[in-house]
This record gives structure tokens, sequence and C-alpha cells, in this order.
């Protein structure tokens, strides 16, 4: 295990985690961008304080500090030319592995000094998604998920979008139950179901897993009936810290998988990436589902910027828990086990 | 929350009483506080933003049958505050601990007046309220990007009318502040009868000399009476500290003249004046007020800014000042 901090990346003024909850953090992996977003441009993308660039270079997609050795220049404001990523201030060139191919200033025979080389992190496609991991080895390995490889199911990726909220957070808004009959009742929520029967909390070595039913209000695509309430089967594994898998199973077989990965940005925001996967209207357009789960995130949206304190409070006793707060007591708890301090701003 | 006991323990305006309807919600924000205003069938409360459970905002809920709901679990809140039902658990008695921090509320002056703390005073006075020779004109809030006393102390300055507010309140031909007199009270601050020229005091475009008497009543509320003959008007002016950077000014004018002029023709005046000195106030650095009176200049005309100053630092106001 790494013992060196990433404190010395983070811009001080920039600093949003203490350095010890960003290092516990960096320990793990996390989605940067959709795949299917790295093209002929490099991305900004912010992870843990730490400003990156994603390009897609000789081996495969790189993730790189946004930073140029030369003069500090944010290499995402640069371009692509082929496989090799081009500072827009004075052109030096970097390949995908972080070695500098050039320099145009100079005559071509000048050696390039050994410093001039851009500080990569591991880069890893699976699932449609580029996860890296600033602080490596990674403690846990990226989350499987093997039914997204199904051949009975089509996945259908979320636009991202960012969250003005800590990770955690919306990670428990989205393992939470007791708040579906109140906040989405302009999609699936069943204002007259909301009880919650007691459940169980599935305590594994990397996650947490739970399931209940749920009297849903078909509102829209999913059974394509208006304001029929089935019972759904929700399967919750929430791989610690920040990615869960929804698996919602209809009494006629039709499974809708959803896959929530929070990657935090800063310990204030947050981007969230969704997959959805499906057994059913394969053949059918996109996007109303799409747009069916980006409104029921809308309807998450403001509760969850709003909530306060910012930070998810890991001291169970500065909130106040019920017994359909199961889930969200084991989260906290498991958060205090991987070492995160709850002091997350530095 | 902003740790000023003299604030925390007075009196706050954060409504006008007449703007909530029944069974409305609102958020508002005091001293550095998240609160929600409501009115259920038990009058208005104001509470601390935030529902216990998971730190979501109550004022993003509903009002039913005298409970507010909070909008994340439909956790739901008497008129005391009390939690007495979890719609997750509805057989389950919520847990004592499951209750909002409520604050004590007043009404007066069609204002919703309440405090963080436990205040030891009564509301500032404004007799003319309940004067029937009165017409009470409300106007307001004004938003400033600025602290309370560098807005009162804007509202207790002469000296700037004839080149903020020129045709409205001064006269640039007649710039010079006759000698007046400015005292510390057991209750505050008053300055008597300063007389001062203007191009049209009453609304019938005449120019004429009247006679201001000020006063600071609490560290952030101040009146005026300004008298022209029989005529009175007069004016408080009470600020909401809001957070670090902001303010919310308050005011009620009452005149016994004039009746035949639109309420709406007065408070478009006034809104004209108060934009005349936003920018003004807003610019004023350092943003917190000094209370030694060696950090800035003071002149003669100055004697009621001074003596307020003195007043803030006898009462230990940390908020706005330095």
């Amino acid at each position: 295990m790494s013992t060196s901090s990433i404190a010395d990346i983070v811009r001080p003024n920039e600093a949003t985690f203490s350095d010890h909850d960003r290092d516990v953090l960096a320990s793990f992996w996390h989605p940067v961008a959709f795949a299917s977003e790295v093209a002929d441009k490099p991305l900004a993308r912010r992870l843990l304080d730490v400003r990156l660039v994603v390009f897609r270079g000789e081996g495969g997609i790189a993730v790189a500090r946004d930073l140029c050795a030369h003069r500090g220049a944010s290499l995402s404001r640069g371009w692509m030319d082929g496989c090799t990523l081009v500072c827009g201030y004075h052109g030096f060139r970097y390949a995908g592995d972080g070695s500098c191919s050039g320099v145009p200033a100079q005559d071509p025979s000048v050696p390039l000094s050994r410093k001039l080389r851009l500080r990569t992190f591991p880069a890893v496609v699976t699932h449609g998604l580029v996860w890296t991991c600033l602080r490596p080895p990674a403690r846990a390995p990226v989350p499987e998920w093997p039914d997204l490889a199904r051949a009975d199911r089509q996945n259908l990726e979320l636009p991202p979008s960012t969250w003005k909220a800590a990770a955690p957070r919306q990670v428990e808004n989205f393992n939470d139950v007791a708040h579906l009959s109140w906040v989405h009742t302009g999609t699936f929520g069943n204002r007259n179901a909301p009880r919650i029967d007691d459940y169980k909390v599935v305590e594994q070595p990397d996650s947490l897993e739970f399931s209940l039913r749920y009297p849903q209000v078909d509102r829209d695509t999913f059974l394509k009936r208006e304001n029929a309430i089935t019972s759904m089967t929700y399967v919750y594994t929430l791989r610690l810290p920040f990615a869960t898998k929804l698996g919602v199973t209809s009494p006629d077989g039709r499974i809708l998988d959803i896959y929530d990965i929070a990657s935090p940005e800063t310990a204030r925001q947050t981007r969230v990436y969704m997959l959805l996967s499906r057994n059913y209207d394969q053949l059918e357009a996109a996007g109303p589902a799409i747009d069916y789960q980006l409104h029921v995130n809308q309807e998450d949206i403001p509760v969850v910027e709003d909530q306060y304190p910012e930070d998810l409070p890991l001291d169970l006793r500065e909130e106040v828990h019920i017994s359909a707060d199961r889930m969200s007591i084991a989260y906290r708890r498991r958060l205090v086990s991987l070492g995160l301090s709850g002091s997350w701003i530095a | 929350m902003i740790d000023d006991p003299v604030l925390l323990n007075d009196w706050h305006v954060v409504a006008r009483a007449s703007e909530l309807a029944a069974d409305s919600v609102r958020p508002s924000r005091l001293l550095g506080v998240d609160i929600v205003i409501w009115r259920g069938g038990d009058g208005i409360q104001v509470w601390d933003d935030l529902c216990i459970h998971r730190g979501a905002k109550l004022s993003g809920g509903r009002v039913k049958e005298g409970c507010l709901t909070c909008p994340y679990h439909g956790w739901t809140y008497d008129s005391a505050g009390k939690c007495v039902r979890i719609p997750a658990h509805p057989s389950q008695t919520p847990p004592p601990r499951a209750h909002t921090r409520t604050h004590p509320v007043r009404v007066a002056y069609d204002l919703v007046w309440t405090s963080l703390g436990t205040p030891a005073g009564d509301l500032p006075p404004f007799p003319e309220w309940d004067d029937p020779a009165y017409r009470n004109i409300p106007c307001g809030p004004y938003p400033f990007n600025a602290l309370g006393p560098r807005v009162i102390e804007n509202f207790l300055d002469v000296g700037h009318f004839p080149f903020v507010h020129a045709g409205y309140l001064g006269d640039p031909g007649h710039t010079e502040i006759d000698d007046y007199e400015a005292e510390i009270t057991p209750t505050g601050v008053i300055a008597r009868d300063i007389p001062i020229w203007q191009p049209d005091p009453d609304g019938t475009g005449q120019s004429a000399k009247v006679f201001y008497t000020y006063e600071a009543l609490r560290p952030l509320t101040a009146r005026f009476t300004k008298a022209q003959g029989d005529k009175r008007f007069s004016m408080i002016d009470i600020v909401t500290p809001v957070d670090e950077g902001h303010s919310l000014a308050w005011a009620i004018m009452a005149m016994n003249y004039s009746f035949e002029v639109p309420a709406e023709k007065i408070v478009v005046f006034q809104d004209e004046v108060t934009a005349q000195d936003l920018p003004i106030v807003e610019s004023q650095r350092p943003e917190m007020l000094p209370l030694d009176l060696q950090a800035e200049l003071h002149l003669r005309s100055d004697r009621t800014a001074i003596a307020y100053r003195k007043w803030l630092r006898q009462l230990g106001l940390k908020y706005g000042t330095s």
C-alpha cells in the first residue's frame, strides 16, 4: 500500500478535503469520464481536488495531472495531434505514458530533461467508464458488475451531471428508501405507501446489501401503464465507498438495473455517473428511459444540495435515526472503518 | 451562526406578517443561520431550517393540518416543533430528540420578529403605528451587500443629502450643516433638531428648512422624525443581519399630512432614495464599521455617527464592527 500523500498535487487554494481523508479516498478507483466522452479533445476533470486531463493516447485512454511540466499550463486547454497531447502554451508534446516527445521551440537534437513528463495515473476502462486511482495500489478492484456484460441486457449511459453536494450525501440518498414516497411523487413514488418494513443489511467485505419491496407507481415507460401500482423488488448493492447497483425487478420479470457512481470532484461537489441496464424495451428508443431517470434525479438534487451539514455526519449522534435508516447507519459506520475522519474540509 | 451575543439576544425582523398566507412556508436567513418561517393554525413559527433526521431543509416542505412536513421523508412537526409522525414507521413514537430548534416570534408593525437567543429587551418602539393622526407606509425590504452598522450609520447621516440625494433630500447649493448635539441615552442615541435645507421636503415643490431628530433605538434599528411646522414625517429603519455579507433593511414611513398622495408614489420615492444610497454603502471600506474613532476622520457634523459608534462600543457589538 502506498504511503505517500497526494497533498502535493493539490493547488493550496483548491484543497477542500483534509489531506487524510483525501488520501483514504484516493486509494480507491473512481470514474472520471465515460469512455465515449474521450474523443479528439483532451478533457478537463477534477477528482479529490486534483485537476486531471483525460485523453486518448497510443496505448489507450490516459489520465494525468492537468499540468504541463514546463510552465504549469493546463494541458486540457491544449489539443490532440493524433495520439499526442499538445500543450496549448508552448506546444510541448506528450504521449499517453506521460513522456514528452517533443519541444517545438528547440532543436530536436537537444536531449529532453527527464523531469519533463506528466504525472500519470492508472486508467482502466470498464463498463464504458474510465476509472482512475490517484494513490495506487488500489485497496479494492473496480466493481465487477457482471450483469452489465449479459447478452440479454441493453446498457444506457446517462449524461453525467454535477451535484453541489458531498459524494456520501449523494450515495446515501441513492440508497435511501424512506424518501421515495415523498420526493419522487412526480415519477415513481407512492405517497400512499410511506411505511418502510424492517429490512436487514448484509455486510460484505467491500459492500453493503439489502433488499425490499416497494409498491411503485408507474407513471411512465416502465410498464406502459399510467398510475398502476406494481410491487417491485429493489436490491441494493453499495460497493464502498461510492458505487451502487440498484436492481429493480417487476413481478413479470422485467429488470432495470440502475448504477449510480459518485465521483468526488471536491468535498462539496460530486460528478454523478449513471448507467441503466434493462432486459426489456430494447428495440425502443433510449431517450424516454434516460429522460425519466434524469427527471428522478431532478427530484433529488434540490433536497440533497440543501442538506446540512454538507458533510455526511459520521458521528451517529449528530442526527436522529429510525429503523428505516439501517442502511444509512451501516454506511456511515463503514465509511468510518475505511479510515475517513468525517472532518472533510481541511 | 454569527457569534455575537448582543445580536443573538435581540429581536430581528424576518418577514412581513401580511405576506405570510395561511399554510405558507418560506426560507430565510438570520445571523448566518438558515431559518424556516411558516404559518399554520397556531400562528407564525420560526425554526432552524433543518430536519434533525437527515439535515434536509424544512422550507421545501408543506404545511398540512397545522403541521410542517419535511420534503425528504415526510417527518411531520407540530407547531411546537415536536416531530409527531414518522411515516416510515407510523406505529413508532418519534424519539424525543426529533425536535426542531424553535425561536420566539412576535408580530408588531405588520412585521414578524424573532430571536436566535433570549431577548432581554422589548421590540423597538414606533408609536406612530397606532397613532390615528398618522398614515403608515411600509417599504423595502432593501437588500444590501453590506453590514448593518454601515447601513444604519448611513441612515443617521445628514451630510450626504446634497451629494447622494441631490434634488431629493438635499440641495447642492446648501451643503453646510449647522451645529447640533448628539447624546447617548439609556436606550440609545438621540440627535435633536438638526436643521437641513431641503429642495422639496413635503411634496409641495417649495424648498424649506426642516428639522430632523434622529434616534438609534437598537444596534441595527434607527428612526427619525422630520418636522416642518405641524407636519411630521417619521421613518423607522430596521436592518436584519442576514449573514457576514448581507443585510436586509425593512422600513416604515409615517406621515400626518399628504393623505391624498397614493402610498405607491411615496414608496417609489423611497425606493429611489435607497437606490442612491446602495452603491455608496456597498462600496464603503472597511466593511466593518471602525469603532475606534481614530480609524476614520470625523467632523462636527458627524456627531450622530460618533455617538452611535461609542454606543455600539458600550454595548459590545462585535458583528459588522472593528
